[in-house]
């Protein structure tokens, strides 16, 4: 039995697993690096262990360092989250073989899964449809996709449409898969241009019963990472039949490896419903909350009772059980049947509630999802009538292996009557987006630095299956918390569960426009627009959604250029307002010659402000008929042509942000001075982002084109080019292959040709 | 606490037409500060510009606090002289790095900053403000030296500018000198006196004496630069401690040497406070367009000091004075305000009592000035009104709380001094545009002399020509009026400016928090009171 679970993890997934553990009654260690040391997940755990150095290599990826601390916090089990060792078969056989309880599937279903190659061939074998891998890219097969091996999470992946360009392709593909994965082996396979990610959430149990949970679309990518995902998918739910072929290919994959736990059978998908899968992801996905949302299902949960021998049966109801059991619209939905519920009879349902919800119905016709016995043939066959006595029997089985007494919540047992054969209940639509630290609109440059706030309005739950419609927020931030270089630059994931599918992207849409973000630039604006798209909102999604709508309409800021003046406006007057050290008016002369200057930039230029507070009121450049109603430090309300604003200021060094109805605003004040000795000389290069330099091109005094790579840093796990801004003369190269840079150092200085 | 009751009837006629020429006056006002704005006027400042400098008026904006506010000094200085409207310099109170500042900026579009008499005195005045107030001087340079066709009026007395700068620092009060352009011959003793001294690299010209001058004194071949250029005297003479690059830079290295000052204000700190229970805007139609008329004086102190909450001393005794405890900003004051015009024997002593009460305690006081004057006649002689407005000079002379003056309205004769006058030194005096101040009214100025030259004539057995004394009479008032009037009394340096009546409140909030710099002490003793 479970007492005690390490995550060897960060962040928000620490943290999600840390919540069902809480739920369940058992405590919570953490482990994490020195840049993570005041990292909520840390404070959180009931215990601790430190994990010396910040890059991934140094410490989440040292698996003997981490069951080293699993055994000295006394913990008995390791839940691995995603990414760092969730996919990795040694580090689950170490955890095996120190006597520790591995949350997840075997070593020998992670290995096979491991090698893309390997298992698209196993894939094959097993009958589900998969891309013909190329061995000899020819002109006729371009587009290809180059992957790692190894990879996953769309790491390491890169397109070439050029034959010229593979070989460059290839090596920065190999070095990134190395750098990243510790294995440089990478394949290419042909490219679809317009796929859909479709991908389905398999829980198996170690019985031999392999569930489908639910379908999840992921197609909203940016450089083959994730950005929006949801369920059901769009497509699955226009596509006749499709669900049924979808969850049987997936099972059938599951199968086939005799896998356990929760894992994801990830497909590419055409328009017509046609898919070949890609890759199983033999760990949690980040996006398993939208199903959780769906199904009521707590996943993390089920892993855990799974890990401990749970019978899977007991633990997923299915449609077909509550199907009569009438799901109020909103109402909460137990993951779990409580003991005695009757399935068959509508007689609890609460009078003038229809027995069949509209919104949340379960797509009738759908076929069931079945327990399949390992290594079965999945071609369909399925014994429906004598489903349930098997059931009974495997919970019994599930008892007495885990010892848990008869009439234990945590496991319940099935009603008389009860049918597992159904898949499990879905409500609604549920919508997750990522929350990313990174500029679209530079190449989703990562950003690092602190987040100052990070406030979604109208959050319900937190890590938690929401009861009805509302918003779930999974964050392993806190304000104040710095986002390093040495890790994923995601801030959280804000998941709306709504009765459709119109109403949870609007209603994330809404709550993504109006959430207070400050401190870093992220995808925040590019998610709202594509939120909002009326080709979303249609169900038209595909991977190559962001491209085809311009990815530079979509990531303009939410913001526009009136919205950003009248911002810093509002900046200006709260900053008057928080100078005031006397109660007399703000900027007060007796003999009155100019105005009150203040500059503020965004990305977009310079925003200059100048007002005077009069007796008659503000008087202000460029805004006849503005009239200001309050200012305070950190609230001001104007009047616009009649029409009242108001504009919440933060201030933080350097930084102010204005939120309001009509857009996000992240104003840096230009100093009124210049400190000359700050200046530095033109021509400077300067570090985009901290980081570390990797390759140096060029020595002092070469000779350089314009648009010559001079030297790459690598920054969150990316590797950047500096080149020349144009051409002429190195006339200075302050760093060194290895070196560690600082945001804004100066690189190098290209003296350009007279 | 006692809050004062408000009977001033913002429908009638009397206020309607009292707000219409107080209007009226402000707006004459502006157009006045509209010429000091002006400076030399657009071709000068368009040949300023040009040569990327700041005027004089941006150079104060960009050094004080965003925000801040900033209590001009002065505006008028040179009002119906020869010479433009503010002097050629620009003097206030400003807020630098959170410090209260005296500064002072010529404006060098105006015959190119170059000092006539009239700047000499009113920056003589912004430097008795900053050593009375302990206020550290910032002085913004950029001069050309004397006015030489008014030098006789300035060399002499000039020369007390650079002992009020070395005394100024000798009294712990730090002197910071921002050099923009020349500052030479006698105004390179300017930066010379100063504690700190900043210049601006290609700008700064600081030397006793230009190339033309050395070529002619000694023959010696030379330039501005090595004479006197900032990075020569940063380097080389020492006179520089900063080196600026350009005037932005100046300023900001100035703003850094004030918050390395680690100046603290030694006054106590102002006490919680409530705005005025009435609208300040209604100060407009408290004096009557003709001084003749009495008004009030509490609906003044309604409108200006703390929750309208004015605690009357001796109301019921010598009732033609007002006195009483309040305070401004939350800083505690005394005021005396003019009730009925004259002053009497009981109100002399009132005030001589009431000034006391005030040195007793440290409070400082507020003078509201609407005063004919101390009351002439048989019947008051005799009752002695000299020796009681005698002491209530005596007390007004001898006190050492820090004194405020305001003209609302009349000030004439010895009331003027009892009241606190330019000469009795308080630390601010400011007119109303509404104010008059002479030694007596206009027509009562005619009239006697009227009586007096009817009288010779008589006397002399000719005849009085009652046309000439007409004539004489219309001219004397005219004249007499002109002089009495706050813009003239202002140009001549006799205030510290001519507020709009609803600044009021803010212009004694900012000098009483300027005040506070120093510790408010009452005195120990008086003259001797005769009784």
């Amino acid at each position: 039995m479970i007492t005690s679970v390490l995550v060897a993890n960060r962040g928000e997934i620490a943290r999600r697993v840390f919540r069902t553990c809480r739920s369940l009654g058992i405590s919570c260690v953490a482990v994490y690096s020195d840049a993570d040391a005041s990292s909520p997940h840390v404070a959180e755990a009931d215990a601790a262990v430190r994990l010396p150095g910040n890059t991934p290599s140094e410490t989440y990826l040292r698996g003997p360092l981490i069951i080293e601390a699993a055994q000295r916090a006394g913990a008995d089990a390791i839940h691995p989250g995603y990414g760092f060792l969730s996919e990795n078969a040694d580090f689950a056989r170490a955890v095996i073989e120190a006597g520790l309880t591995w949350i997840g599937p075997s070593p020998e279903a992670i290995g096979q899964m491991g090698s893309k190659v390997a298992a698209k061939r196993l894939m094959a074998a097993a009958g589900v449809p998969v891309l013909s891998e190329v061995d000899d890219v020819t002109a006729d097969d371009l587009p290809v996709l180059i992957k790692a091996s190894a990879g996953g999470g769309g790491r390491g992946m890169r397109i070439v449409r050029d034959l010229a360009d593979l070989p460059g392709e290839l090596e920065a593909a190999k070095s990134e898969a190395l750098s990243a994965f510790g294995d440089p082996t990478v394949f290419c396979e042909p490219y679809l241009e317009t796929g859909r990610h479709i991908e389905v959430q398999i829980m198996a149990d170690t019985h031999g019963t392999v569930r489908a949970v639910g379908e999840r679309e992921c197609s909203i990518q940016r450089r083959h990472q994730k950005v929006i995902e949801e369920a059901p998918s769009p497509l699955v739910e226009r596509t006749p039949g499709m669900r049924s072929r979808l969850f049987a290919a997936a099972r059938a994959a599951a199968s086939a490896i005799a896998y356990t736990g929760a894992g994801t059978v990830e497909f590419l998908a055409d328009e017509n419903g046609r898919f070949y899968f890609l890759e199983m992801n033999t760990r949690l996905q980040v996006e398993h909350p939208v199903t959780e949302c769906t199904t009521g299902l707590d996943l993390v949960r089920l892993q855990i009772l799974i890990a401990q021998g749970a019978h899977l049966p007991a633990l997923i109801p299915t449609g077909a059980a509550l199907s009569a059991t009438a799901i109020r619209r909103g109402e909460p939905l137990n993951s779990t049947l409580p003991q005695g519920t009757d399935s068959s009879g509508a007689a609890q349902t609460p009078a003038g509630v229809s027995a069949a919800p509209s919104a949340t119905a379960i797509p009738q016709g759908d076929p069931l999802d079945s327990t399949l016995p390992q290594g079965s043939d999945n071609s369909g066959a399925r014994a429906a009538g004598s489903q349930a006595a098997k059931d009974r029997a495997n919970l019994s089985a599930a008892l007495s292996t885990t010892g848990i007494p008869k009439g234990e919540p945590l496991i319940s047992t099935l009603p008389e009557g009860y049918d597992s054969s159904g898949p499990p209940l879905t409500r609604g639509h549920a919508i997750e987006v990522r929350l990313y630290a990174e500029d679209p609109a530079q190449d989703w440059r990562p950003q690092s630095g602190v987040v100052h706030r990070l406030c979604v309005p109208g959050v319900t739950t937190e890590f938690a299956v929401p009861a009805g419609p509302g918003l779930r927020l999974d964050s392993g931030l806190r304000d104040g918390s710095a986002v390093s270089v040495f890790y994923d630059p995601m801030l959280a994931k804000v998941i709306s569960f709504a009765d459709t599918r119109e109403e949870a992207a609007l209603g994330l849409a809404g709550a993504l426009a109006r959430a207070e973000i400050h401190g870093l630039v992220t995808n925040r604006d590019l998610l709202v627009r594509v939120l909002r798209h009326p080709e979303f909102l249609a169900g038209n999604t595909d991977t190559a959604f962001l491209d085809r709508h311009e990815l530079a309409v979509l990531a303009e800021p939410l913001a526009d250029k009136d919205t950003e003046a009248l911002s810093a406006l509002a900046a200006a007057l709260a900053d008057a307002a928080a100078r005031r050290s006397m109660d007399v008016p703000s900027g007060w002369r007796n003999v009155p010659s100019q105005p009150q200057r203040k500059v503020y930039r965004t990305a977009s230029g310079d925003h200059e402000v100048t007002y005077r507070h009069t007796r008659a009121g503000l008087v202000t450049d460029g805004y006849p008929d503005l009239r200001l109603l309050s200012a305070e430090p950190e609230h001001v309300v104007l009047e616009v042509a009649g029409v009242r604003r108001a504009f919440r200021v933060a201030v933080y060094p350097g930084l102010v942000c204005v939120d309001s109805p009509l857009g996000p605003v992240s104003l840096t004040p230009v100093p009124r001075f210049t400190d000359p000795s700050a200046q530095t000389a033109p021509g400077s290069l300067l570090a985009p982002m901290p980081g570390t330099v990797v390759r140096v091109a060029v020595s002092a005094g070469d000779q350089v084109e314009q648009g010559q790579p001079l030297l790459w840093l690598e920054a969150m796990k990316m590797e950047h080019k500096i080149i020349a801004p144009a051409t002429g003369t190195v006339t200075s190269l302050s760093v060194v292959a290895g070196q560690q840079v600082d945001l804004g150092a100066v690189l190098a200085v290209v003296a350009p040709l007279e | 606490m006692t809050t004062l009751q408000s009977t001033l009837d913002t429908a009638s006629d009397e206020y309607a037409a009292n707000r219409e020429s107080m209007l009226g006056k402000l707006a004459e006002l502006d157009g006045e500060y509209a010429k000091a704005i002006a400076g030399g006027g657009p071709k000068y400042v368009e040949r300023h510009r040009k040569r990327g400098k700041l005027l004089a008026r941006e150079r104060v904006e960009l050094l004080i606090d965003p925000d801040s506010p900033f209590l001009e000094l002065s505006p008028l200085a040179a009002w119906g002289s020869d010479y433009t409207v503010g002097a050629s310099v620009v003097t206030g109170i400003g807020v630098v790095e959170g410090v209260e500042c005296m500064i002072m900026a010529s404006d060098p579009t105006v015959r190119g900053g170059s000092s006539n008499p009239w700047t000499v005195r009113k920056t003589f005045r912004a430097m008795d403000i900053a050593l009375e107030n302990r206020l550290p001087l910032i002085n913004l340079g950029e001069s050309g030296g004397a006015d030489l066709p008014s030098q006789k009026e300035i060399f002499i007395p000039g020369g007390r500018l650079f002992r009020d700068l070395t005394r100024l620092s000798a009294a712990g009060i730090p002197t910071i000198a921002l050099v923009f352009g020349n500052a030479t011959a006698g105004g390179a003793y300017v930066p010379g006196m100063s504690d700190h001294v900043v210049m601006v690299k290609g700008q700064s010209k600081v030397f006793l004496g230009g190339p033309p001058l050395v070529k002619m004194a000694t023959g010696e071949e030379s330039d501005d630069e090595s004479l006197g250029g900032a990075e020569m005297h940063a380097r080389k003479s020492g006179l520089a401690d900063y080196f600026a690059v350009d005037e932005q830079d100046a300023i900001r290295i100035g703003r850094r040497i004030v918050a390395r000052l680690n100046w603290k204000k030694r006054g106590a700190a102002p006490g919680p406070y409530t705005p005025p229970l009435f609208d300040e805007d209604e100060l407009l139609g408290v004096v009557p367009g003709d001084l003749k008329i009495p008004f009030d004086p509490r609906e003044v102190i309604a409108r200006v000091v703390d929750g309208s909450d004015f605690d009357e001393f001796k109301p019921m005794y010598g009732t033609s004075l007002a006195t009483g405890w309040a305070t401004v900003h939350g800083y505690p004051v005394g005021i005396l305000a003019n009730a009925q015009g004259v002053l009497f024997s009981e109100e002399s002593q009132k005030a001589a009592q009431f000034i006391q009460l005030a040195n007793q305690t440290d409070t400082p006081l507020i003078f509201l000035h609407n005063t004919t004057g101390y009351m002439v006649g048989k019947d008051f002689e005799q009752g002695g009104i000299i020796k009681h407005g005698s002491m209530m000079i005596n007390a007004v002379s001898n006190s050492k709380v820090p004194h405020i003056s305001i003209l609302m309205g009349a000030s004439y004769g010895a009331g003027h001094y009892g009241m606190c006058g330019r000469a009795y030194d308080p630390r601010f005096l400011f007119a109303w545009p509404s104010a008059k101040s002479a030694v007596m009214g206009p027509q009562q100025l005619a009239g006697v002399l009227s009586i007096v030259a009817r009288a010779a004539t008589l006397a002399r057995g000719e005849e009085y020509s009652e046309e000439n004394d007409a004539a004489m009479r219309a001219m004397v008032e005219a004249q007499i009026e002109a002089e009495s009037l706050p813009m003239f009394l202002s140009g001549r340096l006799y205030d510290d400016g001519v507020i709009d009546p609803r600044d009021t409140r803010t212009v004694l909030g900012l000098c009483l928090s300027a005040i506070h710099t120093t510790p408010v002490a009452g005195a120990d003793g008086f003259g001797v009171f005769r009784m």
